[in-house]
């Protein structure tokens, strides 16, 4: 049972991590000193997100993921695991890193670097586009599941 | 409320541990698509990481000692880049790193 709450926090998880990191490219857009406090809080929630949707994913891929690979190979969207399960559980990595750098680039006077801004502003950017990636690789992949279910119940 | 800063420039060198941080990134996101190419093509790798627990759990692990050990090393030696080249490391270090994992596995299906 807890299997099924368990697959639930992950993409939650990297929601959440992905909504801060919109939140930390919007306040970089007008970086002011009343604002970095809240930039620098916006970088770190993102970061701690991102590393518990890392830890809640580890936790269901390496215990249980097994049963729904063979589920999904053998299925009618065997691509969905064999591309899009294993680019997915890789390219999250630099996911993870990019928010781990996250709130050591605002850590900076980001009001008073127009490079640091930039890296500030392109920083959050990858987050909340390989987190958009990583989202819609798991919706395939769970699809990839029901199709093969789904064949497997003749349906 | 005070306004963004009117002395900031594009090219300003960022601080030793930004700068450190970004160029660890960088060298980690690409040595994780290549380590992802030989754990996938070479069956001793893969086997070696998986005895180490699992093959993905090694490999994260892998990723994070190289990321703080370069980050750590880049910073006791004092390095430091523009924001421009910070950004540019950035960007092509992810496009290229998730580029080689994204290809290997579409090319690998076909």
């Amino acid at each position: 049972m807890f299997k099924n709450y368990e697959l639930l926090l992950h993409p939650t998880f990297g929601v959440l991590g992905m909504i801060a990191a919109v939140w930390v490219f919007v306040e970089a857009l007008s970086p002011r000193e009343d604002n970095l406090d809240r930039m620098r809080m916006a970088a770190k929630t993102s970061m701690v997100m991102i590393w518990l949707a890392y830890i809640t994913a580890g936790y269901f891929y390496v215990l249980y993921y097994g049963a729904d690979k063979a589920v999904i190979k053998a299925g009618p969207w065997p691509w969905a695991h064999s591309i899009f399960m294993e680019t997915k559980e890789h390219v999250f990595f630099l996911t993870l890193l990019l928010a781990t750098l996250l709130p050591i680039v605002t850590s900076g006077a980001v009001n008073k670097s127009a490079g640091l801004r930039k890296l500030t502003l392109w920083t959050s950017a990858g987050v909340v586009l390989t987190a958009l990636a990583m989202e819609g690789a798991g919706a395939i992949v769970s699809m990839g599941a029901k199709l093969g279910l789904q064949s497997q119940l003749g349906m | 409320m005070t306004t963004q800063d009117n002395n900031a420039t594009h090219d300003d060198l960022l601080d030793p541990k930004i700068s450190s941080y970004v160029l660890a990134y960088a060298i980690t996101a690409i040595f994780n698509g290549l380590l992802v190419v030989l754990k996938e093509s070479v069956e001793a790798v893969v086997n070696l990481m998986a005895a180490l627990g699992h093959h993905w759990v090694t490999q994260g692990a892998l990723d994070l000692i190289v990321f703080f050990g370069l980050a750590f090393y880049f910073t006791a030696a004092g390095k430091q880049i523009s924001g421009t080249a910070a950004v540019n490391y950035t960007i092509w270090s992810t496009i290229i790193g998730g580029g080689i994992i994204a290809g290997f596995f579409l090319i690998g299906y076909y």
